[in-house]
């Protein structure tokens, strides 16, 4: 299929305008637009027909996939996504959005932190998974590894998933953190089944040429790891050096003036003797 | 008179005009707010030195080793559009927030860095000999680093580079230690 570059740039500019402000506190960082396109096609590719789960959804990479289906931009795609997120304001804009666009029934979204066990009666429910957590710089990518555990916990034996982390050869950080996300796969019953190296670059200005490879991974097998909640010591460091993850949820804070400029923004100034 | 400034680890700075004052009245300004408040709230915006997920870790982490964090700042010219608009309250964690500090005024930013007195001298460093200290640039070469959108950054010595030629040196007037909470969000 030839994808209509227009219509899908347009289609995820309507995303992105839905979308909330990035929180730096948590390093949500957006993927580049033109990326954006890219990775959704490719996720709609893959997971095909099938039910996915994002664990962890900042860009609204899973909306875009919704969309991109739901405005026959694309053939194909998941017949459902699911997103979980601890920032509230991400939960009700899927919910907002699916529910304008009429696409309510394919694209849900739960408040959730990795931090708990996943939710009751959805382990191993889920064709495929999709995550782009915090890139672990600073706990030897545990903070990957968790959101790995939780996306392996919620995906069918014979599903995949993509696995959206920093690749960039001249960073150590980002080997160290490829190895242990591929070991850590492993003894969760995933194997890597593709690798697409430094495929998205973000808005992030003081690593602008940072980039990040989309892995994809099949779950050959149940690995029989019980979704507890974390212990304190794998939260250390989650999100930076000294960083540790101590916020439940982001709460979204009700307000007006959603969708368009704050009043607090701007003021208007009249025409003088305009004569009307 | 020679700045007298701990060069090992640094907060380096592009500094000017901002928000319809001059350089030259910030730093006026900012020294009465010192003799008022016994500290200096020191504005700044952008995206590449975050108070909670880079300077603080930063800060934190050189002070637990008994040492200390310098502000070095390089005047350039800038156009910076005025405002009005003056902070109310800080936070350190992003999450607690208490009233500005009695005598300080932080005005058209996002973000300060904590400071004790401002000093007037000049120095001359050579980014040649520093690295980035934070952040996923960590290790960058700081010459690379702070270029066209990025102005600023926490940056830490890894070597000396003796007889460096003029061109290659950075004039810095103004100086100042980082204080404990080393950088706060302003709303």
């Amino acid at each position: 299929m030839t994808l209509d570059l227009r219509q899908a740039l347009n289609a995820i500019s309507d995303v992105v305008t839905n979308r909330p402000l990035p929180l730096r506190e948590f390093d949500q960082i957006y993927m580049k637009l033109g990326d954006m396109v890219v990775h959704a096609e490719f996720v709609a590719r893959r997971f095909d027909k099938g039910r996915l789960v994002f664990v962890g959804d900042g860009d609204a990479v899973g909306l875009s996939v919704a969309h991109l289906v739901n405005e026959r931009v694309l053939e194909y795609g998941p017949r459902e996504i699911t997103v979980l997120d601890f920032d509230e304001r991400m939960v009700n804009s899927v919910t907002r959005f699916a529910e304008e666009s009429g696409f309510a029934e394919s694209a849900k979204a739960v408040l959730y932190n990795v931090v708990d066990p996943i939710p009751e009666g959805t382990a191993e429910t889920f064709d495929g998974f999709h995550i782009n957590p915090p890139w672990g710089q600073h706990n030897n990518g545990e903070s990957v590894v968790v959101f790995l555990e939780r996306a392996a916990a919620l995906t069918k034996v014979g599903g995949s998933g993509v696995v959206v982390i920093a690749d960039d050869a001249t960073r150590a950080w980002t080997n160290n953190v490829l190895a242990r996300t591929q070991k850590a796969a492993l003894e969760l019953g995933l194997v890597l089944e593709q690798m697409i190296p430094s495929l998205h670059s973000y808005h992030l200005d003081d690593a602008p040429e940072l980039r990040s490879c989309a892995m994809v991974f099949r779950k050959i097998k149940d690995s029989g790891l019980v979704s507890g909640r974390l212990s304190a010591e794998r939260l250390e460091d989650f999100y930076g050096r000294s960083q540790a993850l101590r916020i439940q949820y982001v709460r979204e804070v009700a307000t007006i003036e959603r969708g368009r400029a704050s009043d607090r923004t701007y003021r208007f100034e009249e025409l003088v003797n305009s004569g009307c | 008179m020679a700045l007298d400034a701990n060069l090992d680890h640094i907060v380096f700075m592009k500094v000017g005009r901002h928000a319809g004052e001059t350089f030259e009245q910030i730093i006026e300004r900012k020294r009465r707010e010192y003799d008022a408040a016994g500290c200096i709230f020191w504005g700044y915006g952008g995206g590449t030195m975050h108070p909670i997920t880079r300077v603080q870790p930063f800060a934190r982490m050189r002070v637990e080793h008994g040492e200390r964090i310098s502000i070095v700042m390089q005047e350039i010219l800038s156009r910076h559009p005025d405002t009005e608009v003056f902070a109310q309250e800080y936070s350190r964690d992003g999450v607690h927030w208490e009233p500005i500090p009695q005598g300080v005024r932080v005005r058209g930013s996002r973000y300060a860095l904590v400071l004790n007195e401002i000093q007037h001298g000049e120095l001359d460093i050579n980014l040649g000999e520093y690295q980035v200290g934070t952040g996923p640039s960590e290790g960058k070469d700081a010459e690379t680093y702070i270029r066209g959108r990025v102005d600023k950054g926490c940056l830490t010595r890894v070597k000396v580079i003796e007889n460096a030629s003029p061109e290659d040196l950075t004039k810095v007037h103004f100086a100042a230690m980082l204080e404990e909470p080393y950088a706060v969000v302003l709303r």
